[in-house]
């Protein structure tokens, strides 16, 4: 056991920050602190998870009196259960590709008197953990707050708490499970990253398209039938879910009155699944990794025709050092998942879900359009900026390119500060593939919403209003990310993951989203105070707009270099 | 020619010295073999060298640029092979190569002639498309001194230079010192290896605790010890009584 946990936790700190699954990449307590201070950060973190549970679960009850007042309660439940899973799944997917395809530990661990079960239990403890983090602030506080809507007995509470710590186990015991079989059965050789890569790729898109897919065929079948289709589908959807993590019956179960034998069922269910991975780990893993060493490449001999045709173009620096930056980030399958296709998926995911709101309510936005809108444009015009920032915001927090900038390049950092490469150029070479990033994350809504915007009759100008501020937004939640990298990045790592993750704050957005509509707010109270001058008043945010990115820019960047320099 | 003035670098809040007050000149047309045990402050020297690492006090200048002052043009003048190859890994060795090019602005000509030689001197040609973390140690060395002569400057500031190196390269790379001194310019280097400072150097330093014990040629050295005292023996000597 002692063993086990040592396993754990050195594989855990290699695999960087556990708060990374919720967006608080550089979160951590410091372990060699005093014990005083340790203590306060612990402190600390737990009051900030206790704030945010509270909210969470604040948010959620009045959503589940609703469903409970229409009688469903347990496809409320249901419902709460398979999202935990799918979110596992998800991010256990995510954290099994460096912890099992890549690992760079096989040649260390697998020599030492450890039995190879041990490992691979491990390393799926480690991936629980990061689960559990994220089940546990969500989870809890919905189904607590469900329990106290529903008046829940004692038992129901204890499963309220137990059932986010228990659920994790199923999408985890999935993903390690797989990832084994294919280490031990599918030859993926030298070019195992590129393969392991576009396998959790496909993973992730089944898993975002099934239940769209799903969902659609559904709709088609229950066309025309209102609330009770979409509760129909909505419940053949879970259904489709239940059939992947059976043990979802027993999780409702206990939350439900006399839930006691469900919750003892359920314990005893997690246990054998549990039992099951020890045992196939213990059998298969020496095997799987045996598998998986270097099987060395196909020779292709350079000559020298190879060094004149790389060697034909001659670039600035710049473009040199972007080339690099492209290369390294779109090479490296963790910095490829973790900082491109996160940003991508939930790009496309999102603005494919805004399409089909469009499209399926294009009648009535142009039949609103066509109306005189009179003094209702205002709201819509502050409706619809303020969906636009939302959107900027969140695409330039999800694109962690920017944010692990300078922790990306780990042990290249001391000979890329030899160069004769100005900082402010490396730098801004850096930021502005990440800024392009966010950018291309925060186009497709923008034009959606610009669209939508135009059809409602909405004046055109919303358009470059709308744009100048979206710009504003993303630019400043670049810098912020660009000048946290630069203060505290990780630069010694071994595992690709803990530099992936570094500095993955949701956060970063939070203050330019705040300064926009601010500046929205004071645009609002001059509108209201010179009606017929609404042009000026527009004139005045955006001009205000853009010298605040300017000023943040510079000041900011000044930061950044001056930390890059002291490193 | 590099200069060191009076450079100091003190660690933990100054408690602990890693570089005193060291002063020493490698003129062009040297080679310079740095020498002293491990902890000595060989690495944090060549680090304030090379401007990863800033001096408490003292400069460093390399052909006249200060490294602090006009750190730009001071970096144009060196090729730095540090003790760790293992940079940029994600990239094929040519990609590498002209990556380095690009930021030292090395016309096509010169760049594919340069990589052309030292690809066949360091057998490295047919590797050329391979991405450098598929090799071992000693290949990435060998890439690392390819990336860092690609342009050719005029000094050359390596660090631990022959660790992993097969006799081959090793062998290569020494020829290729000795012909850039020849030519007019300054090699300077760390190494553990007394043979080879013995056999390659104009030009020693012995760095011990942070100072300069000795500066100046093998044979004033040996010249302060009995006759036939091995150079292993005299750097005992020395480094036990520093």
């Amino acid at each position: 056991m002692h063993r086990l946990l040592l396993l754990e936790r050195t594989m855990r700190k290699c695999s960087g920050s556990m708060f990374a699954s919720l967006g608080m990449g550089s979160i951590s307590v410091d372990t060699d602190l005093p014990k005083v201070q340790r203590i306060l950060q612990y402190a600390g973190l737990t009051v900030l998870a206790g704030v945010v549970m509270f909210f969470i679960g604040r948010f959620s009850m009045g959503i589940f009196e609703e469903f409970a007042a229409d009688g469903l309660e347990t496809l409320a439940y249901e419902g709460i259960c398979v999202a935990l899973m799918l979110l596992c799944l998800f991010l256990a997917a995510q954290k099994s590709l460096s912890l099992f395809f890549l690992s760079g530990d096989n040649e260390t661990l697998i020599h030492m008197p450890i039995r190879p079960g041990m490992i691979a239990f491990a390393k799926a403890v480690v991936i629980y953990r990061s689960c559990v983090m994220a089940t546990a602030i969500i989870g809890i506080p919905i189904l607590a707050a469900a329990q106290i809507a529903s008046g829940g007995t004692v038992i129901s509470f204890v499963a309220a708490v137990l059932v986010p710590l228990l659920l994790p186990i199923p999408p985890v015991f999935y993903v390690v499970l797989l990832s084994i079989i294919m280490m031990r059965y599918i030859q993926i050789g030298k070019s195992k990253e590129a393969r392991a890569s576009t396998i959790t790729v496909i993973f992730m898109l089944i898993m975002f398209l099934a239940p769209q897919l799903f969902n659609f065929m559904q709709k088609g079948v229950s066309a025309g039938g209102g609330i009770e289709a979409t509760v129909e589908s909505l419940s053949n959807i879970i259904r489709m879910f239940e059939y992947i993590f059976p043990t979802t019956f027993l999780a409702v179960g206990s939350l439900q009155e006399g839930g006691i034998f469900a919750l003892l069922l359920l314990v005893a269910a997690m246990l054998l699944i549990v039992a099951v991975y020890a045992w196939i780990a213990e059998k298969l893993y020496l095997k799987a990794i045996l598998r998986t060493g270097h099987h060395g490449s196909k020779q292709k001999v350079a000559d020298e025709k190879t060094i004149q045709r790389y060697g034909r173009t001659k670039r600035s620096v710049k473009k040199a050092y972007a080339r690099k930056e492209r290369q390294l980030l779109f090479r490296t399958p963790v910095f490829f998942l973790q900082s491109v296709l996160l940003s991508l998926v939930v790009t496309v995911m999102f603005a494919g879900l805004c399409v089909f709101l469009l499209v399926e309510m294009m009648s009535e936005i142009t039949e609103i359009g066509n109306m005189e809108l009179g003094s209702y444009e205002a709201y819509i015009w502050y409706g619809a900026l303020g969906v636009v920032l939302l959107i900027s915001a969140l695409a330039v927090a999800f694109t962690h390119v920017t944010s692990t900038c300078i922790s990306r390049e780990g042990k290249n950092f001391p000979y890329m500060k030899t160069m004769p490469v100005p900082m402010e150029t490396q730098l801004a070479v850096k930021s502005r593939i990440g800024l392009y990033m966010a950018i291309a994350g925060a186009l497709p809504f923008l034009v959606i919403m610009n669209y939508a915007c135009l059809l409602l009759s909405v004046s055109p100008l919303f358009v470059p209003v709308s744009l100048i501020l979206s710009m504003s937004v993303l630019i400043m939640g670049n810098d912020v990310q660009t000048y946290l990298d630069c203060s505290s990045p990780i630069l010694n790592w071994e595992n690709e993951y803990a530099a992936a993750v570094n500095n993955h704050l949701l956060g970063s957005a939070v203050g330019p989203l705040l300064f926009v509509a601010a500046l929205l707010g004071i645009g609002a109270g001059l509108y209201l105070i010179f009606k017929t001058m609404w042009l000026p008043v527009i004139g005045i945010v955006l001009v205000a707009a853009v010298a605040g990115s300017w000023v943040l820019h510079r000041w900011l960047y000044a930061k950044a270099v001056k930390c890059m320099e002291d490193l | 020619m590099i200069e060191l003035n009076n450079l100091t670098k003190s660690y933990a809040g100054g408690q602990k010295k890693a570089v005193d007050n060291l002063s020493w000149t490698i003129n062009d047309g040297e080679i310079a073999g740095f020498i002293g045990p491990n902890g000595a402050g060989k690495s944090t020297t060549i680090k304030m060298m090379t401007g990863l690492v800033s001096p408490d006090s003292g400069s460093v200048a390399l052909n006249g640029f200060d490294i602090t002052k006009d750190a730009l043009r001071a970096k144009q003048q060196f090729a730095y092979v540090s003790d760790t190859p293992d940079n940029f890994l994600r990239l094929k060795v040519i990609e590498y190569l002209n990556f380095i090019a690009d930021i030292y602005q090395v016309s096509e000509e010169d760049r594919n002639s340069r990589i052309t030689d030292m690809a066949e001197k360091f057998d490295l040609m047919e590797v050329l498309e391979r991405p450098i973390m598929e090799f071992s140690h000693g290949m990435r060395q060998k890439v690392m001194i390819m990336g860092a002569l690609v342009h050719n400057p005029s000094i050359w500031i390596l660090d631990e230079p022959m660790v992993g190196l097969d006799p081959n390269a090793a062998f290569t790379l020494k020829e290729l010192m000795r012909e850039h001194a020849a030519a007019g310019n300054s090699v300077l280097f760390s190494t553990h290896v007394l043979e080879v400072a013995e056999k390659l150097c104009d030009h020693i330093g012995l760095i011990v605790s942070g100072q300069m014990v000795f500066k100046g040629t093998m044979e004033e050295l040996k010249g302060r010890y009995p006759e036939g005292t091995s150079l292993e023996t005299i750097f005992m000597e020395i480094t036990k009584n520093a």
